[in-house]
């Protein structure tokens, strides 16, 4: 969806990358399984992070090798038969499907038609994942409608935008989950959610100011020549690591699972590195290379 | 550097607060007869412990200005202004390849003692 949630590559060990990109694939597998061949296309990062989060601590990964799609030659390590990925599953064509209905409901019809073809293909799998996690799917409608309320309204606080986001990412966890697991994760969520919302927010700055599309950023930190003022950035900066230090603590407190060290990488090192080069303008070229090296 | 003594409001504000009752928090502050420097201070922890951490800096700011001899709210300030770099927070340890030297070191100032003393009571 966002792309901007994922470990640092150079810093896990070489069986912990494989094991991710196994986790990864897994995904993708669990939405072709569960939701047919579409929902294999909005396959993210972001979702695998939260595949890994809500992992059972005594689930021990179960991988195997096969073919797909998109590697239909070369067999590949995908993990499987968890219900933390197909939970991330459903969760992921909810999420979606509602993304690409806001889209339409805030573009003109002609840029719409993209949206408009990937509702259509994505139709079956939502009403599948609708019906099987009922409740993230009224919880993700209803802070979507908000938001959408607040930004036509043109909300001047960022943390009111965001928190909407926020919310929705830490409405996902289960009503059986223990109160001492509970807490820690609702928090790590949230801040994530704020998080992806704000350095979002920033990445789109310019095009939104060249459109007249709503920012989140834009009443705080009003435009220099079309450009994000260079006297923002370290007050943005400040509290986006402050998130992060809070997401931070919040892992800490949360019990190890099977993921621990790449969600360790991610929250530590990944997030930091992505911000870093969202902030300096080099996001863009550096996910393509990344994309590009990942699929050798 | 001086501590205030909170109002009794104040103190039904702080009790609420502590208690995550986020909702009664805010109806009382919304009862205060004016928005001096306590009341911008408190509603900055409101908004902090809503994850609002913008808003809340901006509250801690204004309630500095107001009274900038109190030391709560400068080392509130000074902890937000800080990313909120707390006790829990673990840095990461980047090493330099060439010597095997860890990189991350210890600034040394009062946010450590402003963060256990705010979120660790």
């Amino acid at each position: 969806m966002f792309g901007y949630i994922r470990p640092l590559k150079g810093e896990l060990k070489v069986r912990e990358f494989e094991r991710f990109k196994a986790c990864y694939c897994g995904l993708c597998h669990a939405l072709g399984k569960n939701y047919g061949l579409s929902a294999r296309f909005i396959l993210n990062f972001e979702l695998v992070f939260l595949a890994m989060l809500i992992w059972d601590e005594n689930d021990t990964p179960v991988i195997k090798r096969g073919r797909c799609i998109a590697s239909p030659c070369r067999k590949k390590r995908f993990c499987t038969g968890n219900s933390a990925l197909d939970t991330a599953a459903g969760y992921s064509v909810i999420l979606s499907w509602w993304k690409i209905k806001d889209a339409i409901a805030d573009e003109k019809f002609i840029k719409t038609i993209p949206h408009r073809a990937a509702a259509v293909l994505l139709c079956r799998a939502y009403k599948k994942a609708a019906s099987d996690f009922p409740e993230f799917n009224s919880k993700v409608s209803a802070q979507l409608k908000s938001l959408a309320e607040y930004e036509s309204s043109g909300g001047e606080s960022f943390d009111s935008a965001a928190d909407k986001f926020a919310r929705i990412l830490s409405s996902v966890l289960p009503e059986d989950m223990p109160e001492s697991h509970r807490r820690p994760l609702a928090e790590l969520l949230y801040h994530t959610g704020r998080w992806i919302y704000l350095v979002d927010a920033y990445d789109d700055y310019s095009d939104d100011v060249e459109s007249g599309r709503y920012n989140a950023l834009l009443r705080r930190f009003p435009p220099e020549d079309g450009k994000f003022p260079k006297s923002g950035v370290k007050s943005l900066e400040s509290t986006l690591i402050h998130s992060n230090n809070l997401i931070s603590a919040a892992f800490e407190l949360m019990p190890q699972n099977p993921w621990t060290q790449t969600v360790e990488n991610t929250i530590y090192l990944g997030m930091p590195d992505a911000l870093e080069r969202v902030l300096n303008g080099t996001w863009l070229h550096t996910k393509r290379s990344q994309i590009a090296t990942d699929k050798e | 550097m001086r501590q205030m003594r909170a109002s009794p409001e104040g103190e039904r504000v702080r009790t609420a607060i502590d208690s995550d009752d986020l909702e009664l928090a805010e109806e009382i502050l919304r009862s205060f007869l004016s928005q001096n420097a306590e009341w911008h201070f408190l509603q900055g922890r409101v908004c902090y412990n809503k994850g609002w951490l913008d808003d809340s800096m901006q509250y801690f700011k204004a309630a500095v200005e107001m009274e900038p001899d109190n030391k709560e709210y400068t080392k509130l300030l000074l902890l937000m202004e800080h990313g909120g770099e707390t006790a829990y927070r673990r840095p990461p340890v980047r090493r330099k390849w060439w010597t095997g030297e860890d990189t991350a070191e210890c600034v040394g100032c009062a946010i450590c003692g402003a963060a256990s003393e705010f979120f660790c009571n």
